[in-house]
């Protein structure tokens, strides 16, 4: 049984990078181009993973990260944050908010699946 | 008080000292302290444009670093899947022909190849990404530019090459203005995008 990963970027362009390479990984990806899109995609859906943007329309990542820990089932949810942003205060809000990990863009593809590797867990 | 319309500030320059203006402005029966104020709202527009220009040029040359780094990533991963493509296509002739060990194993190191050569390409197609957030932080810049070139208009001299009329109550609403745009601009310049090319990014697990 594949795993399942939820993939949100306001780029089509990284929507597409991220999902290729989790498919290599045997994810099978969701997509959401903004945090809300996200949400409601996320409603009675189990996921392995959630690999976000920061700087989105409409609702950005954190606002995002903190909805889906917020509900009981995606507390423990590995959710990487994948953004241009490298500042160590934007980092601690996003720690705080309840991401996994930090990845800056431009990720390559090979180190995501290792990180990949490393938070979620066997089945 | 008023500044009189009828002095010609626009040949000043931004190294006038004090007595010098108020000599200039004995001279043509203006304000000494009003003209000051004027003088000193133009310096700092004139180096507000001067700055701001300077960021959105800084930004360009990244964005224009960043377009450079891409294209010359994604050519160089097509000249080596064309390289292996060919290189393929004649091992699999020649393991139909005879069928041999080092064949395979070559046929195994050209798909690893091709492999990291995608890895290549996924990286260096992020550019269009990063590319766009640059744009948008220039253009938001630009944008504010265009309003607060527009709201300090009054600062430039009149056709005829005079100083503008200006009132007390004008000079006050200028100096903010020209404070409120500065800040504004001051909160826009957080830019999310510092990578100055395509190299892979920093990874940090909580």
């Amino acid at each position: 049984v594949s795993k399942t990963a939820l993939v949100v970027d306001d780029s089509a362009t990284m929507r597409e990078m991220v999902s290729y390479t989790l498919k290599q990984a045997g994810f099978e990806p969701l997509t959401g181009g903004n945090g809300q899109e996200a949400l409601d995609k996320l409603t009675g859906q189990a996921v392995d993973l959630i690999i976000t943007d920061l700087n989105m329309p409409v609702m950005d990542g954190l606002s995002f990260i903190k909805a889906v820990r917020a509900r009981d089932e995606y507390r423990f949810v590995p959710i990487l944050m994948l953004t241009t942003e490298s500042q160590a205060d934007v980092k601690a809000q996003g720690k705080a908010a309840g991401a996994t990990g930090w990845l800056v863009k431009p990720f390559n593809p090979e180190m995501l699946l290792q990180v990949i590797g490393k938070v979620v867990p066997k089945s | 008080m008023e500044i009189m319309p009828e002095h010609d500030l626009s040949t000043s320059t931004t190294s006038q000292d004090d007595a010098h203006i108020a000599s200039l402005a004995r001279t043509l029966s203006a304000d000494p302290a009003m003209l000051e104020r004027l003088q000193s709202c133009r310096e700092t527009v004139h180096e507000t444009l001067h700055d701001q220009f300077r960021v959105v040029t800084s930004d360009l040359e990244q964005l224009r670093g960043i377009l450079s780094d891409a294209a010359s990533k994604l050519s160089g991963a097509i000249s080596v899947m064309n390289a292996s493509t060919s290189e393929l296509n004649a091992t699999v002739r020649h393991l139909q022909e005879t069928p041999e060990l080092p064949a395979l194993v070559r046929l195994t190191e050209i798909a690893e190849g091709m492999t990291s050569t995608t890895g290549m390409t996924v990286q260096s197609l992020q550019f269009e990404d990063m590319a766009t957030q640059l744009l948008q932080h220039v253009s938001r810049r630009l944008a504010i530019l265009e309003s607060f070139s527009k709201d300090v208009a009054v600062i430039h001299p009149t056709p005829d090459h005079t100083l503008p009329y200006l009132t007390q109550t004008d000079l006050d609403m200028l100096e903010a203005t020209v404070a409120r745009y500065r800040q504004q601009l001051d909160s826009a310049s957080h830019k999310a995008v510092q990578q100055q090319s395509l190299d892979s990014g920093d990874i940090e697990l909580f």
